[in-house]
C-alpha cells in the first residue's frame, strides 16, 4: 500500500495540480477570511450579520475564517478525488495500475490515502492562510487579538481544522464514489456538484426536515461545527455513517467490476 | 526422458459472456514457454477480452486457466512476472515518459535503475523528459513496450504492439520480440500484421467470433495448407500435356499466362519434374510456393463463416 501511496504522489505533485491547487486554496482562504472582516464594517447597516466584532475578539474568533471557507475546501476535494480516480478510466491507465498492483483493495486504499493526505495538506494550508489573514485584518481594523494566543483559541482552531478536514474528506469520498461509478471526470464532477450544490439546496429548503439526511448538507454542518437545525453530534454521526457506507460500496464495486476500458 | 515444461499460458473452456452475448467461447489452448505466440483474429474475435481475462482485469464467466502455473483467479500470484500492454499504450499525458515509468516502477516495487536502460532500448532516451502528450504514436507505442518490460517479465503479453509504427519501427519490435523469446521469455502477441507474425511466431492461436480456430505450431499450420507448384515449359504448348498427366494423378491444376499451377505439396515438385522429363517435356522453370499466414488466415476465417 505504501508503494501505491508513493506512486500516486508522483502524479499529485505535478505543478499543475499541486501548486495550482495550493495557490487557489491560498487565494480562496484569504478571500473567505477577509470577507468576515469586510462585512464587519457593514454591521452598522445590517442587524442580521452572523459575525460580530465581539465574536471575532473571542478565542474562537481565530478559527472563524477557516470555518467560513470549509465547505469550499470540500468542493475542491470533491473535484480532485473524482477527477483523480475517473481519469484512470478515461486515460486507460487503470489497467496498467491493476497489472502492477492486482490487489484491488490495496490499490484503492493506497490511492485513497494519498488523496486524503493531499486533502489534509489543503486544509492545513487553508488554516495557516486563514490565521495569517485574520491577524492582518484584525491589526488593520483594530480588533483585539489578546485571546487568540490562548490555549482555548488553539483548541478551537484545532477542532475547526478537524471538522473541516472531516467534511473535506467526506466530499472527497463522494467524489471517489462518483468517479468509480461514472468513470468520467466531467460526468462525475458535473453530476456531483449539481447534486451537492443545487439539488440538495433546493430539497433542504423545500423539505426542511430533510437537511439532516442529505450528505452534502450534513458535511457542511460538520464543517461549520453545528447548525441550529441539526446538532453537530447528529451531523457527525450521520455523516460518518454515510461515509462508511460509501467506502463499503466503493470497495465492493471496485473489487468486483470488470475493467474493460 | 524429459518432462515437457509447463505451459506459460493454458486455458480450458474459458468463456466470457456479457448478458446473452458470448464474446469468448470455450477456449482451449496452451502456449509453450519460451516461444513467441501470435494471437490472431479479426476485430471483435475476442482477443482483447481473452487478454484481459489472462491479466485479471475481467472475470471469466466459465472455464479455468493458468498463467505461469498459477490460476487465473489469483492474478496477484503471477502478475509480478508478467509484462503487458493492452489495447495500446495508456499513460498520463501530463507526465514525461520517464516519470510515467517511475509511477509504474514505484507501484510494482521495481527498481528505477532499469528505466533509462529500457528507454534506450526502445530509442526514447532522448525524449525521456518530454511529456507523454507530445509523443508521436510510434513513440507512445515504444513507451508501452518499455513499460511492459519494466518488471523483467517471464511472460510478455502485448496487444497490437506495432500499431502506428513505421516499417523500421516494426522491424525493430520484431527483432526485439524474437530476441526476448530467444532469451527464454514467452511472448504472447496479438497483431493484425500477419506477415510480421508469420516471421516471428513459433506458435499461433487463432480466434474468430470468440471461438478457437487453431492453436499449435506455426509450421504445423502452414505445412498443412495446400501449397502449389508452378511450372514453365520450354515449349508453352507442352504444358497442356503436362497438365493432363498431373490431373490424371489426382492433382488440380490451373493454366494461365504460360504458367501451369499444380496444387500439390511442395515436395512433389521433384516428381513433377520427373513426369515432365518422362513425357519429353523440358521445363524451363519450376518453383514451389507455400500459402502465407495471411492466406491461411483468410481461408480459415472464410471457412468459419
Amino acid at each position: 500500500m505504501i508503494r501505491v501511496f508513493r506512486a500516486e504522489w508522483r502524479k499529485i505533485r505535478r505543478p499543475s495540480l499541486f501548486v495550482g491547487t495550493l495557490l487557489a486554496v491560498t487565494a480562496v482562504s484569504a478571500l473567505f477570511s477577509s470577507i468576515l472582516f469586510i462585512m464587519l464594517d457593514q454591521s452598522r447597516h445590517g442587524p442580521d450579520l452572523p459575525v460580530t466584532r465581539a465574536m471575532i475578539e473571542q478565542a474562537s474568533g481565530l478559527a472563524l475564517g477557516l470555518g467560513n471557507g470549509g465547505a469550499l475546501l470540500g468542493v475542491v476535494a470533491f473535484c480532485i478525488f473524482a477527477a483523480q480516480i475517473a481519469q484512470e478510466y478515461t486515460l486507460g491507465t487503470m489497467r496498467n495500475l491493476l497489472v502492477r498492483q492486482p490487489r484491488r483493495l490495496t490499490l484503492l486504499l493506497g490511492k485513497y490515502l494519498s488523496m486524503v493526505s493531499f486533502a489534509a495538506l489543503i486544509v492545513l494550508v487553508s488554516a495557516v492562510v486563514s490565521v495569517i489573514t485574520s491577524y492582518i485584518w484584525a491589526n488593520s481594523k483594530h480588533i483585539s487579538t489578546a485571546l487568540w494566543g490562548s490555549g482555548s483559541a488553539y483548541h478551537s482552531l484545532f477542532l475547526t481544522f478537524l471538522n473541516v478536514l472531516i467534511a473535506t474528506l467526506g466530499y472527497g469520498t463522494i467524489g471517489i464514489l462518483l468517479g468509480l461509478v461514472l468513470r468520467s471526470p466531467i460526468s462525475s464532477i458535473s453530476i456531483g456538484l449539481a447534486w451537492l450544490l443545487i439539488v440538495e439546496g433546493i430539497v433542504s429548503s423545500v423539505f426542511t426536515g430533510m437537511r439532516g439526511w442529505l450528505p452534502g448538507q450534513l458535511l457542511a454542518i460538520v464543517a461549520a461545527g453545528g447548525d441550529p437545525s441539526v446538532s453537530y453530534s447528529r451531523a457527525l454521526t450521520t455523516s460518518v455513517g454515510f461515509l462508511l457506507l460509501a467506502l463499503a460500496a466503493i470497495s465492493l464495486h471496485f473489487k468486483r467490476r470488470d475493467v474493460s476500458v | 526422458m524429459t518432462t515437457p515444461a509447463a505451459p506459460a499460458i493454458s486455458v480450458s473452456g474459458l468463456t466470457k459472456k456479457y448478458g446473452s452475448r458470448v464474446v469468448v467461447d470455450h477456449l482451449e489452448f496452451a502456449v509453450p514457454k519460451g516461444t513467441v505466440c501470435g494471437f490472431v483474429g479479426p476485430n471483435g474475435a475476442g482477443k482483447t477480452t481473452t487478454i484481459r481475462m489472462l491479466l485479471g482485469l475481467i472475470s471469466s464467466t466459465a472455464g479455468t486457466g493458468e498463467v505461469l502455473g498459477k490460476t487465473l483467479t489469483h492474478p496477484e500470484e503471477y502478475l509480478a512476472q508478467v509484462g503487458a500492454m493492452i489495447e495500446g499504450p495508456a499513460f498520463y499525458p501530463y507526465l514525461s515518459g520517464r516519470e510515467n515509468l517511475k509511477v509504474l516502477a514505484t507501484l510494482g516495487g521495481l527498481s528505477h535503475d532499469l528505466i533509462d536502460q529500457l528507454l534506450a532500448k526502445v530509442d526514447l532516451l532522448g525524449r525521456a523528459s518530454s511529456k507523454f502528450k507530445t509523443y508521436s504514436l510510434g513513440m507512445k507505442q515504444r513507451l508501452g513496450i518499455a513499460a511492459a518490460l519494466l518488471s523483467q517479465p517471464e511472460l510478455l503479453i502485448l496487444d497490437e504492439p506495432t500499431n502506428g509504427l513505421d516499417p523500421a519501427g516494426i522491424h525493430e519490435i520484431r527483432t526485439l520480440l524474437r530476441g526476448l523469446a530467444d532469451s527464454g521469455i514467452t511472448v504472447f502477441v496479438s497483431s493484425h500484421l500477419l506477415i510480421e507474425l508469420e516471421q516471428i511466431s513459433d506458435y499461433l492461436v487463432i480466434l474468430n467470433e470468440g471461438k478457437l480456430l487453431f492453436a499449435g505450431q506455426t509450421n504445423q499450420l502452414l505445412e498443412a495448407q495446400r501449397g502449389s507448384i508452378t511450372a514453365k515449359a520450354e515449349r508453352e504448348e507442352d504444358l497442356t500435356t503436362l497438365g493432363a498427366l498431373v490431373l490424371g494423378l489426382g492433382y488440380a491444376t490451373s493454366y494461365e499466362n504460360g504458367v501451369l499451377h499444380v496444387f500439390a505439396p511442395a515436395d512433389w515438385a521433384a516428381e513433377l519434374n520427373r513426369i515432365a522429363f518422362g513425357a519429353g517435356i523440358v521445363l524451363s522453370g519450376l518453383s514451389t510456393s507455400r500459402p502465407s499466414l495471411e492466406d491461411t488466415f483468410f481461408n480459415m476465417i472464410g471457412g468459419a463463416k
